[in-house]
């Protein structure tokens, strides 16, 4: 027991010294803080000596680096780092440079592509770039297509690309000429391809590191879950540390084949919360940020070391209605819909201009001859007893992690009460909310958003599947023949008859509702310079990194 | 003591089985669908079209069992071999998901509560000592706003004030961009240890407060005074001692939150520790990665009360456990 005794004694001689300690520390801590302060040497400044670019995309980030994996912009603009592609486009987001490829060749009829490679380039393990790479990533796409979770690379339109799925046989639409041209010949003519080849899914991978790889085991391997050393690209910067959900250390490559680039070093973060990268870019500690909330826009912009850009993008948020089940099967009713809401009241007030009121699926012109469906409530009212809508509820589900969504979910639901249509509002977490997606219960319509990749209409072929249905259950055999018809001439003056008729049709049926296009605002800290420049489709604006510099 | 220490344990596996059976169960029945759960918006249309991948990816993960006993049994036979399983959100193994962020965790908190214990018992004690004194009335009140300020409010100040104004300190993050050395790690801790601190410290004081006051009063004391002891020897020796004893209670059940983190301390700072993690699973609905964190704090809290009771043995003779005839 004395032993005890004396263990107290101890404890609290420990804790009285600690105290005396304590207490002192309130006065010692602003000393020692200074100390860092100057040892940090006014950060913002301090750190420019280092030449870090520090960026950050606040949206979700996914954290794999192969193909099959990618789902979300911020990969895009890590892959545009570590990766290439066939070829790239510049900040319009249609004019095509070069990058693996050097020069190419399209056969008139837009269905055979010869690419003639780069020539000295290397992967970052110091093995040389071939060919052979770039038949490997191309057939292991065909053959593992139905293992890409996210957005889809171009492997399955080669010719006979569906006879190879699940197999290991050579894929018939690629021929190898020589160890620095290949041919690509396409199962359908598509203008459209060297477009769509610039998207990241299509990188190429190294075949000295992938090539046992399987559909099985691609999402464990080192490669994919991004280990310095085991992810290797052709690209302009190396991964060198990777902490997933917290940040993305990538350091130049010096033998990148364009020239080394002059930044030593990017750093990607990752947040849990934007208003965390608001205050760091308001600090300085951070140089670059994309998708800063729209709120912040004031603010950012008083700063005089920031460019502060608002910038229109094609994303759309949209109502999208169960059209098989009564009443929202009548189109009469869907229009209705879009006389109700004042979308043009919620960009004027809420988003107070920095956003735009849409009428097509992401992608398309404004058409002049489109029912632009003003605000319009006794139309809409007009429409709905034409229909003979009786007082049926409209379950609309959404996600309400999505921006903005608790400011304007409740404008368009008092919109839509307005004209006579009842209607629950059902938010849900992102899990929920996907399940009942996939499941089709539990709504009559939901909130989708989405298509800020999409600069032209091509892009959003996707969401109006030929195989399946559209997510609305709409099927209208016209329009895929109609997207077909546009794929497959190079005519401008074609694709967009083609277009023009598609957007008709949606606009007349409408399977969905088009609100409106919010702005993405973009910071960037003056002193970085050189190449760089926000791209239209802001996810690709890494395709140039190389010619980036920090002062 | 020693059978004490071992009962306690003992009757403890039962109780954390308990732990894990319920919230195996819990997490089974949360509506919503894992697989989809971290799916970016913009290609819930690709992945819906091809159920087939989902059918096969769940059938391989075992989802399409039954809940109970079967999937719980074959996670707890995993756990049993030390295997807690895969991330189905990022792909890696539980215990590297989870080793990564405990050391995280357990920087910020350990600094933080210790801080907190040093500071709040002693002023506590001050303030009892001196009661209705102006020390006492000034620290009292500040203990009082500070423990009814929210962290978030706290943190948010402290950022604004020392890292934006100032630039004495980082807004947020464990380093600097590029820099992983011991010093900036300290320097980024700083704020976050300080937020968090000073929010524990303030209800140490109140509690130590009332409980010494209780204790000063007592007979005992007054019999210690009067044997002529000094003042120094009555309040250390004799009221502290039983003063603390509540207070014990306090500080043990602080254990848990070493390794569970501070959820929102951690999520205004940045900080990628296990309160982060926690949030991010149970927002994908990443089932084994939810037990692994159930597992983990489940087991910190029984841990924390095992020790509560030494601590009372310790301190109090008269809480000496006797073993039932």
């Amino acid at each position: 027991m004395r032993m005890h005794r004396s263990i107290v004694g101890a404890a609290v001689a420990v804790l009285i010294v600690g105290a005396c300690q304590g207490a002192s520390s309130p006065a010692a801590s602003p000393s020692s803080s200074a100390a860092a302060s100057a040892s940090a040497g006014g950060s913002p400044a301090g750190s420019a000596g280092t030449a870090v670019l520090r960026v950050a995309r606040l949206a979700d980030a996914y954290n794999f680096f192969h193909p099959v994996e990618f789902q979300t912009g911020n990969q895009f603009q890590w892959y545009n780092c570590i990766f290439d592609t066939l070829v790239k486009v510049q900040d319009d987001s249609k004019t095509l440079t070069d990058d693996l490829a050097k020069t190419w060749d399209v056969s008139p009829d837009a269905s055979v592509y010869t690419f003639h490679l780069a020539s000295g380039v290397k992967w970052q393990d110091g093995q040389p770039f071939t060919a052979d790479d770039l038949i490997y990533t191309a057939t292991w796409g065909a053959q593992n297509y139905d293992a890409y979770k996210g957005f889809l690379p171009v492997w399955n339109q080669l010719k006979g690309a569906a006879g190879v799925l699940h197999t290991s046989k050579p894929l018939p639409g690629l021929k190898k000429i020589d160890d620095s041209t290949v041919e690509m010949t396409l199962e359908a003519p598509n203008s459209l391809f060297l477009v769509q080849l610039t998207d990241a899914a299509n990188v190429i991978v190294p075949q000295h590191l992938l090539k046992d790889v399987t559909a099985a085991n691609v999402e464990k391997v080192d490669f994919t879950l991004g280990k310095p050393g085991a992810t290797i690209g052709t690209g302009p910067y190396k991964l060198t540390a990777f902490t997933p959900d917290q940040s993305l250390e990538l350091t130049a490559n010096p033998d990148y084949f364009k020239g080394a680039p002059k930044i030593p070093k990017i750093i990607f973060k990752i947040f849990a919360d934007p208003s965390l990268a608001v205050a760091q870019l308001e600090s300085g500690d951070l140089d670059l940020a994309f998708r800063v909330p729209p709120s912040e826009f004031d603010r950012l912009s008083a700063l005089p070391n920031l460019n502060v850009l608002s910038a229109a993008n094609p994303g759309i948020v949209r109502i999208v209605f169960r059209t098989e089940e009564a009443p929202w099967s009548d189109k009469r009713v869907r229009q209705a819909f879009y006389y109700a809401i004042n979308r043009q009241g919620i960009v004027d007030q809420y988003y107070k201009g920095r956003a735009k009121v849409l009428i097509n699926p992401p992608g398309f012109k404004e058409y002049d001859d489109l029912n632009k469906y003003a605000f319009n409530v006794d139309k809409a009212k007009q429409l709905l007893s034409d229909a003979g809508y009786s007082g049926q509820t409209f379950k609309l589900m959404y996600d309400q992690t999505f921006p903005d969504a608790a400011q304007v979910m409740p404008l368009i639901q008092a919109d839509l009460q307005n004209a006579g249509i009842k209607v629950e509002l059902v938010p849900l977490d992102t899990a929920t909310y996907g399940k009942n997606y996939g499941s089709r219960q539990g709504w009559d319509g939901f909130i989708a958003v989405g298509g800020s990749e999409a600069l032209t209409p091509n892009k959003s072929e996707q969401y109006f599947p030929k195989d399946g249905k559209h997510e609305s259950g709409y099927t209208n055999p016209r329009i895929y023949e109609l997207w077909a018809a546009a794929r497959s001439t190079p005519d401008a003056a074609k694709q967009d008859e083609s277009y023009h008729e598609l957007a008709k049709i949606l606009n007349e049926d409408v399977p969905q509702v088009n609100l409106y296009s919010p702005n993405l605002v973009m910071v960037s800290t003056k002193r970085l310079d050189g190449g760089f420049k926000v791209h239209l489709n802001e996810r690709e604006t890494f395709m140039n990194v190389e010619t980036w510099t920090l002062q | 003591m020693g059978a004490y220490i071992v009962r306690r344990i003992l009757i403890s596996i039962p109780v954390l089985l308990g732990i894990t059976i319920i919230g195996f169960i819990a997490l089974r029945a949360a509506p919503g669908d894992p697989l989809l759960a971290t799916a970016n918006p913009d290609v819930l249309a690709n992945l819906a079209q091809h159920p087939e991948i989902l059918e096969a990816e769940r059938h391989a993960l075992g989802f399409d069992q039954p809940i109970f006993p079967n999937q719980y049994v074959a996670w707890l036979g995993h756990v049993l071999q030390g295997d807690l399983g895969y991330s189905i959100t990022s792909h890696r193994p539980i215990s590297s998901e989870i080793g990564s962020r405990i050391l995280s965790t357990l920087f910020l908190m350990v600094t933080a509560m210790t801080l907190a214990v040093v500071i709040g018992i002693p002023i506590g004690v001050i303030t009892a000592v001196r009661q209705y004194s102006r020390v006492d009335y000034g620290l009292n009140a500040l203990a009082i706003f500070l423990a009814s300020t929210p962290v978030f409010v706290l943190g948010l100040i402290a950022i604004y004030v020392f890292a934006v104004n100032l630039h004495w300190l980082p807004t947020s993050d464990q380093h600097t961009a590029g820099k992983s050395d011991f010093p900036d790690a300290l320097y980024h801790l700083v704020l976050p240890a300080s937020v968090l601190a000073i929010v524990n410290a303030a209800p140490l004081v109140r509690y130590t407060r009332a409980s010494m006051l209780d204790v000063l009063s007592s007979e005992y004391v007054t019999t210690a005074r009067s044997k002529g002891l000094g003042s120094r020897v009555v309040i250390l020796r004799h009221a502290l001692r039983n003063g603390l004893i509540p207070i014990i209670t306090l500080v043990a059940l602080l254990i848990p939150e070493l390794v569970a983190g501070a959820v929102i301390t951690e999520q205004i700072f940045n900080w990628n520790g296990m309160g982060q993690l926690a949030v991010h699973a149970a927002d994908s609905r990443d089932p084994s990665l939810m037990m692994g964190i159930i597992l983990i704090v489940g087991t910190a809290v029984l841990f924390a009360n095992i020790v509560a009771d030494i601590g009372y043995a310790v301190a109090d003779p008269r809480v000496r456990y006797v073993r039932p005839r």
